[in-house]
């Protein structure tokens, strides 16, 4: 019985062995096994031909791969790709922070619940998971391209140009909030020009803080309501794509009723008593943003109060904070929060300020690009993955391990019932 | 002699062989590995570590090999064993020396003794012992001569390496810079030894210390400059040296041969003044009387030594405007250099004459032994002792007043000098009418002061009440001269206008105050006249002496009453905005500068030294060292990764990581992942 | 309570006087009142009616980015001291000291001197008569007013020309006086009426330049 059960084994597995070899001779075609992403030589060495040749890839392949592959297409040999682990849909940008304290913010679109993990030429950068689309990487300039890894994807880009940064105009009343947000942008590098009023026919001036130009000047930093009798020049300063953003005193003023991002609401107290590294906003009071006009965006919430809001007016772009007196955070801040205030405010401009791209931007021609999408690059240049066109290596095996496998089951199987017929000795 | 006698003999003399023969191999072994690290260090310069450990590596291989050899021997101990190796190298016993040695031949010992006999072994096995011993000797000869045909100086390189001797003294072109030692000798009053290190590209060590560097002097001539000053060169024997100073600031010196270069960058460490922490008395404290004795107890510590301790007080008398100060330095004591040390005192406060009211500040103090920047000087907190007043407890309630009399102008005697003066130096400059009006604007004034110190006069020597209004408006004085007002003084006052206007004994302090204010007067009388005429420098004069006698009225008359005041509450909304705004202008601001683009560019920079690292690797190192350089002055916390990153490179080790966190560090900010927000931009 | 007067509790200038552990910090009780009433007198910038005292080892002394240090007798600064007011100034906060003795041979001005050059790690340097401090408001084209003790005579003897200060970039971070204003500024505001020209005006200039610098 048991010498039976061999045999049928060992006929199964060469039947198998035998049908797995006459389907894939049906289906050959010129397959190319593409280990890196750049298979430019790799592909060149073939010859031109009609037989549509299969790419079998593990990895993405890099703009002048998939370009020199298309432009085989156009020219009559085509090809099909496949996967067999799959390439994840990722896209990766890489944009300037706007910020002059320099740095580059890089936007990664990954699967949800992949891991990403971001890395330049000088070693790894930081890896997030994704929780919803994506992530946003805020990094100093990167050492060459910065490159987004997910599960074996990677997209490629490099850091954009950026121009020198128009000026900010801070206009307020005299006062400590005041006083340490003009400081705080201009030591991190944001020319700014300022009118701080000390009494009312008396202002400490800086620069032309009346010249709302946007050849000239990139934010308004409007505080208090002491901006009101420019509300209508930084309007049409906004309109024409100037920056706007508005303290919490001068978005209750009605003079900016018309550009704000919402109303004020009920004044809240901090929610801390001491600033902490962690969330040192709680400890700062908050005028919330309610009532949000149609377009408005919330940027950031305390718990379920809207503390920064943004929205765009014409051309250009509003910012709403609704956090006061943020120099306690500075001063009576733990190690770092003379820093940190900095990089806030200096990012809170940045975010109104219009586009900072330079022309030079625009000529520049680098084998990389400032963003890469690899999974909707190759489509778009080969077509969409053939399922045939794959290396059979979803289990981590190498290419034809099922077949070896058939062949060793076979063997072992007649081996055995072999053995078996001459240990009880029949023929 | 029996045959066991003769193969005893035998015996010895093969065990002496073997012996000496395994010693040879040894020997041999270890003077070879020194001839063949000795010959690769002379074409290769191999690291001190190496060579440091060739000595022991030799040793080890000696005994490796004299060991081997006594165990390839076989047991020679064993008289059988012994007899057999005599059978192979004499056949002609035909195996009766074994046959006799065995225990089973006893029985026909007289027959094997007598063949035995017949033969004489001992020659052969004595060639047999010692002729393998040919080989070994004339390895170690060989090794012998190997090491005594190499320069002066390479043997003494492998068998007792030092730091420094990598500088080989030699001839011919060459690059000097290729290899460089380093030796710091500290200052003397730090009690640390020299060290030397071999190619150094940095050195860190306290200010002050001599750091001489020798390399060897081949080729052309080698140059210094430290940061663009010329560091002279020496040369002795066939090496160059070249001496500098440990700077207080870090400092790169750089030295050129040709088309060779090499950077040292000198990390100086400060030395640190001493800590000191006063643990007696141990709080602040009032004592009702100033009697007893004060127990002072202090600890200090220092990096390198303290040299002496103390401590230090100062006794303040007096109050509100007129304090005097003592200072007293007590229980000095030496401490010998330690690094710790205690120190203790005290005070027997009655016999600093202490009166009430009187405060105590006593701290500790002690001093290193620095003799290159001065001793460094630490001192510990100050305890304030108080004595306390009699009525300490009685207060006196005083309503603030308005300022006296005297105060009540800004313009003073001494304003008005100020004034003279600056216009007695504008002379040149100014117009003559110009001149003359500004000269009788300080008349005017002069002469207002003038009247309110005559009102002042009058007043008081007269008892009646000071007229507001100007004096000349009085008609009591209107036409009064001054000498007739000085007469009146006089006559109130019943002294004698010749006296000499000085406080003299027995006068009533009226006297005494009025005295000089009348000088005053007739000073300023003067004074007004000379500025009425444009002749401010005959003025001045008059003023000087006003200006003194008035301050030696106020001198006699000063006496405070002072009370703690009211706490005062400004009604902000009664007072906003009513004060005059006649020299109230705008005012403009000037930017403040970018904390920031420092690091960025050092950034900017550290990426284009990584960025030709690896073509170009010791540009990349010395641009690594010369940001770390500056870093040590600008920010010493980033300079810390750096210098590992270097001391990897250095050693050709991997510096991939220490680069990476180095990097971080210059970043400042570490990277952070958010969820991508719904307007594409920060925050 | 409206959001204006809740913003006064949080943002307003609030004169400092910062106490410390040895010595008279509380020799000129009077000036707070002074300084406050002609801030109001003279601008519109939103004061407190009373002054505050914080000691300085005390993190509530960044709360106040302008801060008055005075007295007659030695200072000594603790190690805590000493650390908050080198963090008191390199965030950004600015003391103004005054000698209360006039006098540069006083124990004051030594010990004031010695203990600020250890905290800040630097002496003070004699700040130019031309600075923005004196013309951020009134205008002092010759520097620092004169008070009446320098022209008195009394302490020392001397008109100082200059004020002394420890500059963190071009920003004033201590400024140091040794022409005694709180002798100067000390007296109840309603005696202002009394004086021909106010001389707490410089005061004035000291608070905007805070404020604005």
């Amino acid at each position: 019985m048991m010498e039976r059960a061999l045999r049928a084994v060992g006929v199964v597995s060469v039947a198998v062995l035998v049908v797995q070899a006459w389907r894939g001779e049906g289906a050959r075609a010129p397959m190319v096994v593409v280990p890196s992403r750049s298979a430019v030589q790799l592909l060149a060495s073939l010859p031109l031909s009609s037989d549509t040749l299969a790419i079998a890839t593990d990895t993405t392949l890099d703009a002048r791969t998939t370009a020199w592959l298309a432009a085989r297409r156009d020219a009559g040999a085509p090809a099909r790709w496949g996967s067999a682990r799959g390439i994840a849909p990722t896209a990766v940008a890489l944009e300037p922070s706007l910020d002059p304290g320099g740095g580059v913010r890089a936007l990664v679109a990954a699967p949800v619940a992949s891991t990403v993990r971001l890395a330049d030429s000088a070693g790894v950068i930081d890896s997030a998971v994704i929780r919803t689309s994506g992530a946003s990487f805020a990094i100093a300039t990167p050492v060459g391209a910065a490159v987004a890894g997910v599960s074996g994807t990677s997209a490629r880009a490099r850091a954009p140009l950026v121009r020198a940064p128009r000026s900010v105009i801070v206009l307020a009343r005299a006062g400590w909030d005041a006083k340490f947000i003009v400081a705080a942008l201009e030591e991190r590098g944001w020319p700014v020009e300022a009118r701080i009023i000390v009494r009312p026919d008396t202002a400490v001036v800086q620069g032309a803080p009346a010249r709302f130009d946007t050849a000239r000047v990139a934010v308004v930093v409007a505080l208090d309501a002491s901006a009101a009798p420019q509300a209508a020049a930084i309007g049409a300063f906004v309109r024409s794509g100037g920056g706007l953003v508005l303290g919490a005193e001068a978005s209750g003023n009605a003079a900016f009723a018309e550009l704000r991002a919402g109303a004020n609401g009920v004044r809240q107290a901090p929610l801390a008593i001491a600033v902490s590294a962690a969330s040192p906003r709680r400890a700062l009071p908050l005028v919330p943003i309610d009532q949000l006009v149609a377009g408005a965006v919330a940027l950031e919430r305390r718990d379920d109060l809207v503390a920064v809001a943004a929205r765009r007016v014409g051309a250009g772009r509003v910012l709403q904070v609704g956090f006061e007196d943020s120099w306690r955070w500075r001063m009576t801040g733990p190690d770092g929060a003379r820093e940190a205030h900095r990089r806030w405010w200096a990012s809170l401009v940045a975010s109104a300020s219009p586009d900072a791209l330079s022309e030079a931007t625009q000529t520049v021609r680098s084998a990389v690009s400032t963003w890469d999408a690899p999974l909707a690059r190759m489509v778009a240049d080969l077509g969409a993955p053939d399922p045939q066109a794959t290396i059979p290596t979803s289990s981590g095996e190498p290419a034809g391990t099922s077949a070896w496998w058939w062949g060793v089951l076979a063997l072992t199987a007649l081996l055995g019932e072999w053995a078996s017929r001459r240990l009880r000795g029949a023929p | 002699m029996s045959a066991l006698e003769r193969l005893a003999r035998v015996q010895r003399e093969l065990t002496a062989a073997v012996i000496t023969g395994s010693v040879l191999w040894g020997a041999s072994t270890a003077v070879a590995l020194l001839a063949v690290v000795a010959v690769a260090d002379r074409a290769l310069t191999l690291p001190l570590e190496l060579r440091s450990a060739t000595p022991w590596l030799a040793a080890l291989a000696a005994v490796v090999a004299a060991t081997w050899r006594v165990r390839r021997a076989g047991p020679f101990a064993n008289p059988r064993a012994v007899a057999l190796w005599v059978e192979r190298t004499e056949p002609a016993l035909r195996y009766a020396l074994v046959t006799r040695v065995d225990p089973a031949g006893a029985a026909s010992a007289d027959a094997l003794e007598r063949a035995i006999a017949r033969v004489a072994f001992e020659e052969p096995a004595r060639r047999a012992a010692w002729r393998p011993l040919l080989r070994p000797a004339a390895a170690l000869a060989a090794g012998v001569v190997v090491l005594f045909a190499l320069p002066a100086g390479a043997v003494a390189r492998i068998a007792r390496p030092a730091a420094g001797d990598i500088i080989k003294a030699r001839r011919g072109a060459g690059d000097a810079l290729a290899h460089v030692a380093v030796t710091v000798t500290p200052p003397a009053y730090s009690g640390i030894a020299p060290t030397t290190i071999d190619d150094a590209s940095r050195v860190s060590a306290l200010v002050g210390s001599a750091v001489r560097v020798v390399g060897a002097a081949v080729g052309e001539p080698v140059a210094a400059h430290a940061d663009s000053v010329r560091v002279q060169l020496a040369e002795a024997g066939l090496k160059w040296t070249a001496d500098v100073t440990m700077p207080v600031a870090p400092s790169v010196v750089h030295f050129v041969q040709g088309t060779h270069e090499r950077l040292l960058l000198l990390e100086p460490r400060a030395d640190s003044a001493p800590t000191v922490s006063l643990t007696a008395p141990a709080r602040d404290s009032v004592l009702k009387v100033a009697t007893g004795t004060l127990r002072l107890a202090a600890s200090a510590r220092d990096d390198i030594g303290l040299d002496h301790g103390a401590f230090e007080v100062v006794i303040s008398s007096g109050e509100g405007e007129n304090f005097r100060f003592r200072t007293l330095t007590i229980a000095r004591a030496a401490l010998g250099n330690a690094r710790t040390a205690t120190l203790g005192g005290a005070i027997r406060l009655d016999t600093l004459k202490l009166e009430p009211g009187d405060l105590l500040h006593v701290r500790a103090i002690a001093l290193d032994r620095n003799t290159v920047g001065g001793p460094g000087l630490g001192s510990s907190e100050t305890r304030a002792i108080r004595i306390a007043r009699a009525g300490e407890y009685d207060s006196v309630d005083v309503d603030a007043a308005p300022p006296p009399e005297e105060r009540k102008g800004v313009i003073s005697e001494r304003m008005l000098i100020l004034l003279a003066e600056k216009l007695e130096k504008q002379r040149a400059q100014l117009a003559r009418e110009a001149f003359v009006g500004q000269a009788r604007v300080i008349a005017r004034d002069q002469n207002t002061l003038r009247k309110q110190v005559g009102n002042i006069i009058f007043s008081r020597l007269s008892g009646d009440p000071v007229d507001e209004k100007e004096g000349d408006d009085d008609p009591k004085r209107a036409n009064m001269t001054p000498e007739q007002l000085l007469a009146a003084a006089n006559a109130a006052t019943e002294a004698a206008g010749a006296e000499p206007l000085d406080f003299a004994g027995g006068e009533s302090p009226v006297v005494n105050i009025n005295r000089p204010l009348l000088e005053a007067y007739n000073a300023m009388w003067e004074a007004g006249r000379e500025l009425g005429v444009a002749d401010v420098k005959r003025a001045l004069p008059h003023m000087y002496v006003a200006l003194a006698a008035i301050q030696k009225a106020r001198s006699a008359e000063r006496v405070y009453l002072r009370g703690r005041p009211k706490d005062a509450v400004v009604d902000i909304a009664r007072v906003r905005l009513s004060g005059k705004s006649d020299i109230i202008g705008p005012s403009s601001r000037l930017p403040r500068g970018n904390l920031d683009a420092a690091a960025i560019a050092r950034l900017a920079r550290f990426d284009v030294a990584l960025g030709i690292l690896g073509t170009r690797p010791a540009a990349a190192t010395d641009s690594l060292l010369l940001l770390r350089a500056e870093l040590l002055g600008a920010a010493p916390t980033l300079a810390a990764p750096l210098g590992d990153a270097l001391d990897q490179l250095r050693a050709g080790k991997d510096a991939t990581e220490a680069l990476i966190a180095a990097r971080r560090t210059l970043a400042g900010v570490s990277a952070h992942a958010a969820p991508l927000g719904a307007w594409g931009r920060a925050p | 309570m409206g959001a204006r007067a809740m913003t006064r509790t949080a943002s307003t200038f609030t004169f400092c006087t910062v106490q410390y552990e040895s010595g008279d910090w509380d020799s000129a009780p009077l000036v707070p009142a002074n300084v406050i009433d002609s801030v109001a007198r003279y601008t519109s910038v939103e004061v407190n009616p009373t002054g505050v005292v914080v000691p300085l080892a005390s993190a509530d002394l960044l709360r106040y980015p302008l801060a008055y240090l005075t007295g007659h007798l030695p200072v000594r600064f603790s190690g805590s001291e000493r650390d908050m007011l080198r963090s008191y100034v390199m965030r950004g906060g600015m003391l103004f000291v005054d000698d209360h003795n006039h006098d540069v041979d006083g124990v004051f001005h030594k010990s004031a001197n010695e203990e600020l050059t250890r905290a800040l790690g630097a002496p003070l340097k004699a700040l130019a008569n031309t600075h923005a401090l004196y013309s951020c408001f009134f205008k002092f084209p010759e520097g620092p007013p004169t008070t009446g003790h320098e022209l008195n005579g009394w302490g020392d003897n001397l008109v100082h020309k200059n004020l002394f200060a420890h500059l963190v970039g071009d920003r004033i971070g201590v400024l140091y006086s040794s022409k005694d204003y709180s002798s100067e500024w000390g007296y109840h505001p309603d005696n202002k009426r009394f004086l021909s020209v106010d001389n707490t005006r410089f005061a004035v200039n000291l608070v905007v330049y805070a404020l604005t610098r």
